[in-house]
């Protein structure tokens, strides 16, 4: 029988959201872990290294986050690893978000002047001590806005972990639009949901790059 | 569990890929058309326009930039007919993507134009040029060196997006992968080529609008 889209719909809705935010925390961590590493790494005094993580960023920066799903939803499998949309989803995630956030946080890395690092040099401190000391801390402020402004990436990406089956918000709106065969009330109220959750963000971001700039 | 990794019957399909390949293309070229006309209409809105103008420019810019594409191409596809406006896939899925598109190279082309100093738009208006002269011959040309790089990343990026049209059947080179994909069941081979092959795009992509940078602003 069809149903008509109600309010418990919309609850219900509401209530798919929160595993587009929880799928959206857990790939921030995992995109802060490995992008931390690919940014450092980028700066790092040995080429090498710095033209292996260039390469992924290239690679991953000119494949599409639909494909880095599939692969590796096809792929853990080849491990051995049980199919599990939400490993699959976190790691995909992760991969991309980290190509991203390393990119943004390497040129806010290189935005601090030459002369701190050899101020930071002529104190003795060591590379580490220079870039946990002085560097990082300096960074954090430029690094801020574009960050939130990537969470919000973040969440829109997140819709692509319907294809997988994962059961966020838009795999819920599928389902309720399949069910109430009314697709255009449903997916209005999804795309709200999702204008909600980005919206304020972007305007933080924005209010950010503003204090952080005239602060300066 | 062993596996041995076979791609011969990926590649005994070249000509889906191909198509595919062609599909995604198709839709890359017209979704830039039509997105960077969109965004340089909206962005002349927001700068030049009258007040109501602004508001509508904005709100359209906000609300595709907070919400997700994949949920855009839905409502297009599977909303529209709800009022009889029945498209497509091919259609709904250019429609979309240049909606999408078409907000942010407004923003985009907006900061291209406001990144043009004020003093040397007044110092051409002091040398007794018309408004379109100071347009044609003071701000055009900075304005487009200004915003090209993010231009093109911004179309890179949407050539890649366009992977999503495939979730409402458009035949395009993701979709290609699927079709073999339930045919082989070579599904982690046939994925793994696709995603190679958008690379290649992405990398053409650089490729082509590196060299027009060179070729247009970095000669002179």
């Amino acid at each position: 029988m069809i149903r008509t889209f109600s309010y418990i719909d919309v609850m219900y809705l509401v209530a798919a959201a929160r595993w587009t935010l929880a799928l959206t925390a857990t790939a921030f961590c995992g995109s802060a872990l490995l992008g931390l590493v690919l940014a450092i790494a980028r700066i790092s005094p040995i080429a090498p290294l710095r033209w292996l993580v260039a390469a992924y960023i290239y690679v991953v920066q000119g494949t599409p986050l639909l494909v880095w799903l599939f692969v590796i939803f096809f792929g853990l499998p080849l491990l051995g690893v049980s199919v599990n949309p939400w490993l699959a989803a976190a790691i995909a995630f992760s991969v991309y978000g980290s190509a991203f956030l390393g990119e943004i946080w390497r040129g806010a890395l290189i935005s601090i002047a030459r002369t701190q690092w050899e101020a930071g040099a002529s104190l003795g401190l060591s590379m580490s001590q220079q870039l946990r000391y002085i560097i990082i801390p300096q960074s954090v402020r430029i690094a801020i806005p574009p960050t939130v402004g990537f969470l919000v990436q973040l969440i829109k990406n997140t819709s692509l972990a319907a294809t997988i089956g994962l059961v966020e918000l838009t795999r819920e709106g599928q389902l309720t639009a399949a069910g109430t065969y009314m697709p255009f009330a449903v997916f209005t109220t999804v795309a709200c949901i999702y204008f909600a959750m980005c919206f304020p963000l972007t305007q933080w971001s924005r209010s950010l790059e503003r204090k952080l700039d005239v602060a300066r | 569990m062993r596996y041995g990794l076979q791609f011969r019957d990926v590649f005994a399909a070249w000509e889906s890929l191909l198509e595919g390949v062609y599909i995604t293309l198709l839709l890359s070229a017209f979704a830039m058309l039509g997105g960077l006309t969109i965004g340089i209409i909206c962005a002349a809105a927001r700068v030049y326009g009258p007040r109501w103008l602004k508001g509508i420019a904005a709100g359209y810019v906000e609300i595709i930039r907070n919400t997700p594409l994949l949920v855009q191409l839905f409502l297009i596809f599977f909303g529209l007919p709800s009022f009889g406006i029945r498209l497509d896939g091919l259609t709904a899925a250019i429609l979309a993507l240049v909606i999408n598109l078409g907000a942010y190279a407004a923003e985009i082309v907006r900061a291209g134009f406001e990144a043009v100093p004020k003093a040397q738009i007044e110092a051409g208006h002091s040398l007794g040029l018309s408004g379109l002269q100071v347009f044609r011959y003071v701000v055009v040309f900075p304005a487009l060196k200004a915003m090209y790089p993010a231009l093109a990343s911004q179309f890179v990026l949407l050539m890649l997006a366009t992977s999503v049209v495939s979730q409402i059947s458009v035949e395009d080179l993701f979709h290609a992968a699927s079709i073999i994909q339930s045919r082989t069941f070579r599904d982690f081979e046939v994925y793994t080529v696709i995603g190679v092959l958008y690379l290649g795009l992405a990398f053409a992509f650089r490729g082509l609008f590196a060299g027009l940078y060179f070729w247009v602003f970095a000669r002179r």
